[in-house]
């Protein structure tokens, strides 16, 4: 009798316990079920990185219960790595792309991100960034680019390509401002030139740069709108056209007289950067995200602007918004990914980004860059803003063009073909390709 | 039982050699086929891809680069080695074995390294510049690797520096085997130092020939690191070869379905070369 009452004790402890632990479990798993994970993936590069990890802190502490996950890789392996993670069945919510055929065409042809359209307008980004910048992100559901239908993606900070030049130099030379005309760009490569130095520093091994400088030339001789018209396949452009002939043949005069680096096709970019940086030439034509490297070696030296503008008046070169975020159509929280991009994005981060070194894509009235470059570097892209000049980039026009012209540039400055094969090859990339579309 | 165990012990092998290269090999055989972006489901397309690259002058073009590469990732390295190991194994050399590591070095580093540091040589006001400075012929000195002469040969002499250790131990070894009657034949026949080398030497190290040529013309053709490093196939196309174009189209143009092609025409033409060279040889010997 004892012993079962006894029995009977332990049974309802054990029982008890058991019970216990349940609650426990069912409670723990509530409490799990209530904390959402989110996953961010980006291409990695200083200042980005400390910029958007800010931004991310930030939006952990509006939202208590959610836990963000940024994951970086460099930028080349990264473009070959997201469309399978997408397609994958762990898809991070938010990932960053790339305009044009490279990437987002891609990601938009096989259905792995969604349209933002609702989102930009809930949160306002057409008003605050204008419909023109926009048009970069803006894709036919079939993934082709067309510039006008659905937005797929929005960029927070400016990349653009514009002319670093050094202060110290041009004064020795005899110049105390900056060129503001093309003529006055030149007379200072010639009064270098005629001292003995190569005034434009031109690094054109793997010829990325060669399409920038290039670029900027078509953008003071040219239209932006109507480069852009014909990265988007617009029927009627073409790139054989006076402004992209007068480009090339003036980049091939500079290298006739001996205006740039010796053997450019074979000095690596980076080796034009470290030059530069080390108070060599004159000219650097490249991108804004170089400055803070720049920066570090010449000091006060360094000043930024815009290539000289041309018969438009207008300051057009090489140049966008930086790569887009976009929502994953996999993920299970659409409208808080959103949310995400919108922190990111919107108009409280501008100083955030401005504050990391990155110049934000629309106006932050009252926000000070924290030097003097990336003030310049800021004065100078409101300009192209005001004159709705960014061209893009020009390899976003196809899925080959990258490398038809970066070797059709190296094959025309090294007089291996002449200026209107170069142009005829161009066209028929682009022609070939829009043909793909049109079947 | 028993007639199994033979069977047993290369199962490891043969195994791994299925799950790892010749399923991989039908794989993408499939895949050329097939238009395909890597995502997506793939697109029948018969042998489109193939008549593509047949018709494709650049593809055409990164083939031929890849042939006059051999010249020099191939038969210079097989050349020298066969000189440095007459000259080693003929003059007893204080110190030998120091020089034969030394040869040997390039071989054993990083094609990524080796790539990095013969960039910085041929660089416009690189090291081999200033030599040529130094010796008063500064009218010949360029960038080389920008040259659209001189590209893919200063590319070679790379890839020559880095193999021909590795045909030189071969021929060491070789030349080891080779019974020491012989040579005191050839010389009471009356035969010199280069006559010794062809009559004796060259025909006793027919083996390590094939090994040392088959090897070699294989890693020209397959060639891909060295190439993307030092120039990335520049100038204009003048040093692209064939895994370039194949990583370019399956990697960054997500063009799939062609790069396999590119891949298989490869594999073809690799194994072609390959039976070739191993024929020659054995027909030599008949």
């Amino acid at each position: 009798m004892r012993t079962t009452r006894r029995r009977r004790w332990m049974l309802a402890i054990a029982a008890a316990a058991a019970l216990a632990t349940m609650t426990a479990i069912v409670a723990h798993g509530a409490t799990q079920q209530s904390t959402i994970k989110m996953d961010l993936w980006m291409a990695s590069g200083t200042p980005e990185e400390t910029g958007v990890a800010a931004l991310v802190k930030k939006f952990e502490a509006a939202h208590k219960n959610v836990d963000v996950t940024v994951t970086y890789k460099a930028f080349a392996d990264y473009t070959k790595t997201i469309p399978l993670k997408l397609a994958s069945g762990d898809a991070p919510d938010v990932v960053q792309g790339n305009q044009g055929y490279g990437l987002d065409s891609t990601l938009v042809k096989r259905k792995l991100i969604i349209p933002l359209d609702k989102y930009a307008k809930k949160y306002g980004w057409i008003k605050l960034y204008g419909p023109a910048s926009l048009s970069q992100y803006r894709l036919r559901s079939d993934g082709y680019w067309d510039g006008k239908s659905q937005l797929y993606g929005i960029g927070h900070h400016v990349d653009f390509v514009g002319v670093f030049y050094n202060k110290a130099k041009l004064r020795q030379l005899g110049f105390n401002a900056p060129p503001k005309t093309l003529a006055q760009f030149e007379a200072v490569l010639a009064k270098a030139a005629a001292g003995g130095e190569r005034g434009y520093l031109f690094g054109n091994q793997d010829g990325i740069s060669g399409t920038w400088v290039l670029g900027s030339l078509i953008g003071h001789y040219g239209s932006a709108a109507y480069v852009r018209n014909w990265l988007n396949g617009r029927p009627g452009t073409t790139w054989v056209n006076s402004a992209n002939r007068r480009a090339t043949n003036k980049l091939l005069d500079w290298v006739r007289k001996g205006y740039v680096t010796e053997d450019f096709n074979g000095v690596p970019y980076p080796d034009s950067i470290t030059a530069f940086s080390e108070g060599e030439g004159v000219f650097l034509v490249t991108g804004s995200w170089v400055a803070a490297g720049v920066l570090d070696k010449l000091g006060k030296d360094v000043g930024f602007m815009n290539f000289p503008k041309g018969p438009s008046k207008k300051f057009q070169g090489i140049g966008s918004l930086s790569l887009p975020w976009h929502v994953s159509s996999k993920s299970e929280n659409p409208d808080l990914a959103a949310e995400l991009v919108n922190t990111l994005a919107n108009a409280a981060a501008g100083p955030v980004l401005l504050k990391h070194g990155r110049i934000p894509s629309f106006a932050t009235p009252g926000a000070k860059a924290p030097n003097a470059l990336l003030r310049e570097i800021g004065v100078a892209w409101q300009q192209m803003r005001k004159d709705n000049g960014q061209l893009l980039y020009l390899d976003w026009s196809t899925t080959t063009m990258l490398t038809e012209l970066e070797r059709g540039i190296q094959e025309v400055l090294g007089g291996q073909i002449t200026t209107n094969q170069f142009l005829a090859r161009i066209q028929k990339n682009w022609v070939d390709f829009q043909k793909t579309w049109r079947k | 039982m028993r007639r199994l165990t033979p069977y047993l012990y290369i199962l490891p092998g043969v195994g791994a050699y299925f799950v790892l290269a010749f399923i991989p090999l039908l794989q993408t055989g499939w895949i050329s086929f097939h238009e395909w972006d890597g995502i997506g489901d793939p697109l029948w397309v018969g042998l489109d891809n193939y008549r593509e690259l047949v018709s494709d002058e650049a593809v055409r073009g990164t083939f031929t680069n890849a042939l006059v590469l051999i010249i020099y990732h191939s038969i210079l390295p097989v050349v020298l080695g066969l000189v440095l190991a007459a000259l080693l194994t003929r003059v007893a050399l204080r110190g030998a074995g120091f020089f034969r590591v030394v040869l040997f070095m390039p071989f054993t580093i990083s094609l990524v390294v080796v790539a990095v540091a013969w960039q910085w040589i041929y660089a416009p006001q690189g090291p081999a510049n200033a030599a040529l400075d130094a010796v008063g012929l500064d009218s010949w000195t360029r960038g080389w690797l920008g040259d659209f002469t001189f590209a893919l040969p200063a590319v070679g002499i790379t890839a020559a520096w880095v193999t021909f250790g590795f045909p030189l131990v071969l021929f060491i070894a070789g030349v080891a085997k080779i019974p020491a009657s012989l040579y005191d034949a050839a010389r009471i026949d009356g035969a010199g130092p280069v006559r010794e080398f062809f009559a004796v030497t060259l025909p006793a190290l027919r083996n390590e020939l094939v090994i040392a040529i088959g090897f070699t013309v294989i890693t020209t053709l397959r060639s891909f690191a060295l190439v993307y490093v030092m120039t990335q196939g520049g100038p204009g196309s003048e040093t692209r070869v064939p895994a370039i174009e194949l990583y370019e189209r399956a990697f960054v143009q997500f063009d799939v379905g062609s790069a396999a092609a590119i891949g298989i025409a490869l594999t073809a033409l690799i194994f072609l070369v390959t039976v070739a060279i191993v024929y020659a040889f054995e027909r030599g010997q008949e």
